[in-house]
């Protein structure tokens, strides 16, 4: 090679060189000493950057934080879901990053992020007492702790899946009554049907792991404790119990109770709207459905959903219907949604540890998450204050809604903090199997299939 | 370029194109008409209610123009250097440069951010005009040198006996010469810089420097995205790089009109 | 009149005497290195130390943030090709290289030439063709899916022209998700076609067609014989740029049937975007990726543009030939 070109090289490898070092060096890893002692502050200003929740209601929480600490300002910055894995791992490894974010335990993101978070169990002690552990919903401490036993992330809310979501006005409407098992899941359909609406409403297209959810609500009704007995490792996904759900899946494929348009898209638009028009009956959601109860929040989604002139429909949850037949009834399962976790390279520690410690272990935060229905609050003993929530028809509702965050509160089943991405993905991919009328599998083939591709999950075990 | 003789030829040549481009109507069609949807041209009034809004379009043609200007003048410099000078391993260096066209966005975030942050660019436009640019580059002078090859060498060699220098050469005749693939890469260009997504998010973290593709995020939520509004901050934002297209082909035809090939 | 316009105008009406083709210069000005140095320090600098980095990277398993970078040697490479997913990407990139690139040059030729001829209304044609390049595919998407989707607007014609049996769920097969992607990428491509032909048609000569068409020649016979092989340089570097793309692809693909259902329409773009951006994610399988998918391009790209090279010398040559003849004619006339 030419002299000339050796020059532009050379630089080239020079600038790397130094780039790759300085990267390496950029990030200490905050003296945990040091974190522990700074008392929180009155004043400040802190940086939050999450992807849940939605700006307009974590401004919500921010004015009633205010309130109570006017000096400290907050600023919060949404991210949709995967925007964020991209942009937050840069920003924190080059000390730029937020003093406040989100970290949820699904994932393994205690062991991901946790490394760029404080401890948070002395601020946990200070606040709650030495059984501070126990004050927080089931589980829900360890689902935020890394593998070394560090406390990453104070929850601030919890989900539960496994319910589902029904249009009171359109089975009203056919005359249909809410199935509970099969058969009557049938019957229903029919009357749906016959009046033009669609029974069932699912988007299992794309790769979302949302369909996996009605998977874990078929797996519960064979056996409640497949699942996760699978997910872990300890049960294979090809055993009888993983076959018949999957048999069952295609029945309810054949049958007609899942529509046919089921992997055109994917939960969200494509269900979410179908249902929000009122064109569907069902559809299975978690529990941040039950925000579309409020009487503003479902006229605002159904004018997202394309209705010029909504008129809000009563939403009930009910348990999902028992499709095995074998009596399990299907629990709910859920976990901590996420938690707030402190940047150890913050330079406003002491203002973000006050404000994480009222959104997290305060009642009036913690009242806030609670009114909002999206979340089951962290802390226990907070339910809504129904006196400020409008209901679209609180005499059917509110039971119903009470009964659901009860039940929520007592599973202990978890809902992806024990299942692999891989798995997820597997489970999604064997659905879309059976689902897809040009593929010709045989059930015991995509069990098969799913049982090689999952990768069981070790957290939480031993 | 067809030569229309007849009546009947011109008549056949409208109808054939008129419904050659129906199948591009649909989906334009399927967005304008989904926009409307729900409150109709409320759903554009809260668009123009965001807060920010003027900004975010100034931003993004701040952004664009930077682009623009340093793309044009590097890519008609590197053709002109390419096609028309003596370069030693000039293949070896084009083909270089195409390499740097091959990554996938996402896969860039993270060294760029690096590199921003040890540049000190993180927080100004810098950190994603420069991006841009390096990323257009290599596409529009795979183009330009191409058409710069059609240029007669002629031209530059008798400009060279009449006494001019490399500098001149470039400047009175390439740049003139080249103005119709110029408005092209002009056009796309712009269409790039403003629809650019990941790279202002991840970098442009500042409330007052949003750009025009942050616009649809004040309508989605975690689940629940109010799709008309969404798809009318759409219809907004394509608005002017429409207009720009058609002012800027305007502009080349009158360069055309005026003779400048003959 | 400067020195160099007077020039301009001298060798211009000689060289259309001629018949207007170049000849290459034997001897080109030397010092053309500072002229290429701008463009090459902005793009080989900034994306090579990334390219540098990832191919750093693809040499280790690491899930980002703090987590452990554990060195894997060419495991990561070794999975890409004993994974089937990557083959069914790789298919499915030729599928829809071949066929955008078809489309795209089919269409943009000749909506280019159709709108260099005497049309009305043809501000209009170029914006509804330009409007897919312009709007950004994030967007569009919504209004694809509505087209496609089971209930949506092709099936409702399809029914409504009495073609009940091809009603299906375009999106939601595996058999035909490729196809709709392809077919999206299609109606993006041919604008982007056709505002470079538009621009490159501009350099003909019209004497050239003149010529041809004294010769008897048709309106088609001219633009296959005469005016496509000008256009050569323009379809080389789409080929190229069309096979990044293929390669890439990530936008349309992820927000419409986001490489499913059961991965029947995956690319490598977005199986590297699941890998960098997913909850389970190995960053150094993605880099590794990277790298591959590098190498196919930048190889295939110099193939492509090799054989250009080829054809355009010998169109070269073919031109000359009829050039001497239309001049013969001339100068008998």
């Amino acid at each position: 090679m030419r002299k000339s070109m050796f020059k532009p090289l050379g630089a080239l490898t020079g600038v790397v060189v130094l780039a790759l070092t300085a990267a390496g060096c950029s990030g200490s890893n905050g003296d945990e000493g040091d974190a522990a002692e700074i008392p929180p502050a009155e004043s400040g200003e802190v940086t939050w950057w999450g992807w849940s929740p939605d700006t307009p209601v974590a401004e919500r929480y921010i004015a009633e934080f205010n309130k109570e600490y006017p000096d400290i300002s907050v600023t919060y910055k949404n991210y949709e879901n995967v925007d964020f894995r991209s942009t937050l791992g840069p920003a924190l490894d080059s000390g730029e990053g937020p003093d406040v974010f989100g970290l949820s335990p699904a994932g393994g993101s205690p062991d991901l992020w946790g490394p760029y978070a404080i401890d948070l169990t002395p601020l946990a002690e200070e606040t709650l007492g030495s059984d501070w552990q126990s004050k927080f919903g089931g589980g829900y401490v360890d689902q935020l702790t890394d593998s070394d036993g560090r406390f990453v992330s104070l929850p601030l809310g919890g989900m539960s899946a496994g319910m589902v979501w029904v249009n009171q006005d359109i089975f009203d409407e056919a005359g249909a009554s809410v199935p509970t098992d099969y058969d009557s899941w049938l019957e229903a359909c029919g009357k749906i049907d016959a009046i033009g609406r669609t029974c069932f409403t699912m988007g299992a297209g794309g790769a979302d792991t949302f369909p996996s959810e009605m998977f874990h609500s078929i797996a519960n009704s064979v056996d409640p404790d497949f699942f996760i007995a699978a997910a872990t490792g300890q049960a294979n996904w090809d055993d009888p119990e993983g076959v018949e759900t999957i048999q069952i899946l295609k029945n309810m494929r054949d049958d007609g109770i899942i529509a046919s348009d089921a992997l055109d898209g994917t939960q969200y638009p494509l269900a979410n709207e179908a249902f929000m028009k009122g064109e569907a009956a069902m559809v299975q959601m978690g529990f941040w459905y039950t925000q579309y109860s409020g009487a503003e929040s479902c006229l605002i989604s159904m004018e997202a959903a394309g209705l010029s002139d909504p008129e809000c429909f009563v939403q009930l949850p009910v348990a999902f219907p028992d499709v095995a037949g074998k009596g399990n009834g299907s629990e709910y399962f859920g976990e901590a949604d996420f938690g707030l976790a402190i940047n150890a390279d913050s330079s406003n520690m002491a203002a973000a540890k006050t404000f994480v410690s009222w959104m997290t272990m305060s009642e009036k935060g913690q009242q806030n998450v609670a009114n909002a229905l999206d979340l089951l609050p962290a802390l226990q003993g907070v339910t809504p204050n129904w006196d400020s929530i409008e209901l679209v028809d609180s005499d059917a509702q509110q039971p119903a809604i009470e009964k659901l965050i009860a039940d929520s509160a007592a599973t202990t089943q978890s809902r992806q903090w024990q299942t692999s991405e891989v798995t997820l993905d597997a489970i999604v991919l064997a659905m879309q199997e059976v689902l897809d009328p040009s593929i010709d599998k045989t059930v015991e083939q995509i069990a098969a299939d799913l049982q090689a591709n999952a990768e069981p999950s070790t957290v939480g075990m031993g | 370029m067809f030569d229309i003789r007849s009546y009947r030829q011109q008549i056949i040549l409208q109808i054939t194109v008129t419904i050659a481009v129906i199948p591009f109507l649909i989906p334009i069609y399927a967005m304008v008409s989904r926009s409307l949807d729900g409150r109709g041209w409320g759903n554009y009034l809260a668009v123009l209610e965001v807060p920010g809004f003027a900004r975010f379009f100034l931003n993004s043609a701040i952004i664009a123009g930077a682009s623009i200007l340093i793309v044009y003048f590097a890519t008609l410099m590197a053709a002109f250097g390419f096609s028309k000078l003596r370069v030693r391993n000039k293949e070896v260096l084009f083909w270089m440069m195409m390499a740097a066209l091959t990554l996938p966005e996402v896969v860039l975030i993270a060294p760029l951010y690096t590199t921003a942050v040890q540049l000190g660019m993180l927080g100004t436009f810098w950190s994603v005009i420069l991006p841009i640019a390096a990323l257009q580059i290599p596409f529009a002078v795979l183009l330009t040198r191409g058409y710069v090859d059609g240029i007669p060498d002629a031209l530059f060699e008798a400009a060279r006996l009449d006494g001019a220098n490399t500098w001149r050469m470039f400047w009175s005749i390439l740049v003139p010469m080249a103005k119709p693939m110029a408005v092209a890469i002009v056009v796309l260009i712009l269409i790039f810089a403003w629809n650019a997504y990941l790279l202002p998010k991840v970098f442009l973290i500042n409330d007052d420097m949003g750009v025009v593709t942050l616009l649809p995020e004040f309508f989605k939520r975690q689940y629940n995205d109010d799709t008309p509004k969404v798809l009318a901050a759409a219809v907004i934002t394509a608005i002017p790089t429409v207009v720009a297209y058609i002012a800027l082909q305007r502009h080349f035809e009158r360069g055309l009109a005026g003779g400048a090939i003959k | 009149m400067t020195i160099v316009d007077k020039s301009i105008n001298e060798v211009s009406s000689k060289g259309s005497k001629r018949g207007g083709w170049p000849k290459r210069a034997t001897h080109l000005v030397p010092g053309g290195l500072r002229w290429i140095l701008p463009g090459f320090i902005l793009s080989v600098g900034l994306i090579y130390y990334s390219i540098i980095y990832s191919g750093y990277l693809s040499f280790f398993e690491w899930g980002g943030g703090r987590g452990a970078m554990t060195p894997v040697g060419f495991d990561n490479y070794a999975q890409a090709f004993t994974d089937p997913t990557f083959w069914t990407a790789l298919r499915n990139t030729f599928v829809y290289f071949f066929a955008v690139f078809g489309v795209q040059v089919a269409g943009g030729v000749l909506f280019a030439a159709a709108l260099h001829s005497k049309i009305y209304l043809s501000n209009l044609y170029k914006v509804i063709i330009v409007i897919p390049v312009v709007v950004a595919p994030a967007t569009m998407a919504q209004a694809h899916i509505q087209v496609w989707q089971t209930d949506g607007v092709l099936n409702t014609i399809l029914s409504s022209l009495g073609f009940e049996s091809l009603v299906q769920s375009w999106i939601g097969q595996s058999s035909t998700s490729l196809l709709v992607i392809t077919l999206v990428g299609c109606w993006g491509a041919v604008g982007f076609g056709f505002i470079l032909f538009y621009a490159a048609m501009a350099q003909i000569d019209p004497e050239m067609l003149e010529a041809a068409r004294m010769d008897g020649a048709g309106n088609l016979l001219i633009l296959w014989s005469v005016v496509l092989p000008s256009l050569r340089p323009v379809t080389v570097s789409l080929a190229i740029l069309n096979f990044i793309t293929a390669l890439r692809l990530f936008d349309n693909v992820w927000l419409i049937t986001q490489g499913g259902p059961a991965g029947s329409s995956e690319f490598l773009g977005t199986i590297i975007y699941s890998e960098t951006a997913g909850t389970q994610r190995n960053l150094g399988y993605a880099a590794a990726l990277s790298m591959i998918l590098l190498v196919i391009a930048v190889s295939t790209a110099v193939a492509i543009q090799l054989r250009g090279r080829e054809k355009v010398l010998s169109v070269k040559g073919q031109r000359k030939r009829q050039a001497k003849r239309a001049q013969k004619e001339e100068t008998n006339v």
